[in-house]
């Protein structure tokens, strides 16, 4: 026999979704609007991370900061939060009231090795993380 | 003495925008646009998007359109959808524009995204 006998399989232990600007600094002050992009990745239990989607984001005509009416006014962590959410949801979501895309995380991990079926993913937690320039831009401690 | 009222213009709000990138799924590139009161009513409103393809002489040409009348805020249920099918896997650059004409209105165009989709005509 080949083989580790005593290794344990990879499980998954989390998800989430990790946010950055995609728009030049010097825009994102109003304007032309904000972009921003998205990042849904599994954590597993090596320590690897695997992604899962990357080619979604979301463009606001909100400003990131600057002043309105004499005051400064400056996006909410909130919004921000809230549009990760929702540029996640599955195209079909209307329909099926799935909040990710469980059937596709699940073929994409087990292209990475890992079994996992989306039910078992459903019951994971899935945290949002906004990176340091964002939340720096949206007054946030890093 | 009582003071004096008379009929006054109501401030007009300020709503903002939101649209997600353009993407391929299921053979469709498709988008979906929602909106954020800021200081406008907690009411529903139409919100309007449109999917747009790059073409060679440098226009964009809309190949998709699509209006909900929902709630601020987004989510399933709260958003206008755009879809075409993707005839193609040749990439092409494609975005959408969301619009909303609550109070002052509001309008944006999504960041370009290239992706292996393209129309025939």
């Amino acid at each position: 026999m080949f083989g580790v006998m005593n290794a344990s399989p990879v499980a998954v232990v989390g998800l989430g979704a990790w946010c950055d600007l995609d728009s030049p600094e010097e825009d994102s002050g109003g304007g032309a609007g904000t972009s921003f992009k998205v990042r849904e990745f599994a954590l597993l239990s090596d320590g690897r991370e695997v992604t899962l989607l990357d080619d979604r984001g979301w463009t606001t005509s909100a400003p990131l900061g600057g002043t309105a009416g004499g005051q400064e006014v400056r996006m909410s962590v909130t919004h921000v939060v809230r549009n990760v959410y929702n540029v996640v949801l599955p195209d079909n979501a209307e329909e099926t009231g799935e909040e990710h895309e469980w059937q596709r995380f699940a073929q994409r991990l087990r292209e990475a090795g890992v079994a996992v079926t989306p039910d078992e993913l459903r019951a994971l937690p899935y945290r949002v993380i906004l990176s340091d320039r964002l939340r720096s831009r949206l007054g946030q401690p890093s | 003495m009582g003071s004096w009222t008379v009929p006054a213009a109501a401030a007009a709000c300020t709503p903002y925008v939101d649209g997600d990138y353009a993407h391929v799924s299921s053979g469709d590139v498709s988008a979906h646009g929602w909106w954020y009161r800021n200081n406008c009513p907690n009411t529903k409103t139409t919100v309007y998007i449109g999917l747009q393809e790059f073409y060679s002489d440098g226009s964009w040409r809309t190949k998709a359109t699509g209006s909900a009348y929902v709630y601020p805020g987004g989510g399933s249920g709260n958003r206008a959808t755009a879809r075409h099918i993707c005839e193609s896997v040749v990439p092409a650059g494609w975005r959408s524009y969301v619009i909303v004409y609550i109070g002052n209105g509001a309008s944006a165009y999504t960041a370009a995204q290239n992706l292996a989709c393209r129309t025939l005509t």
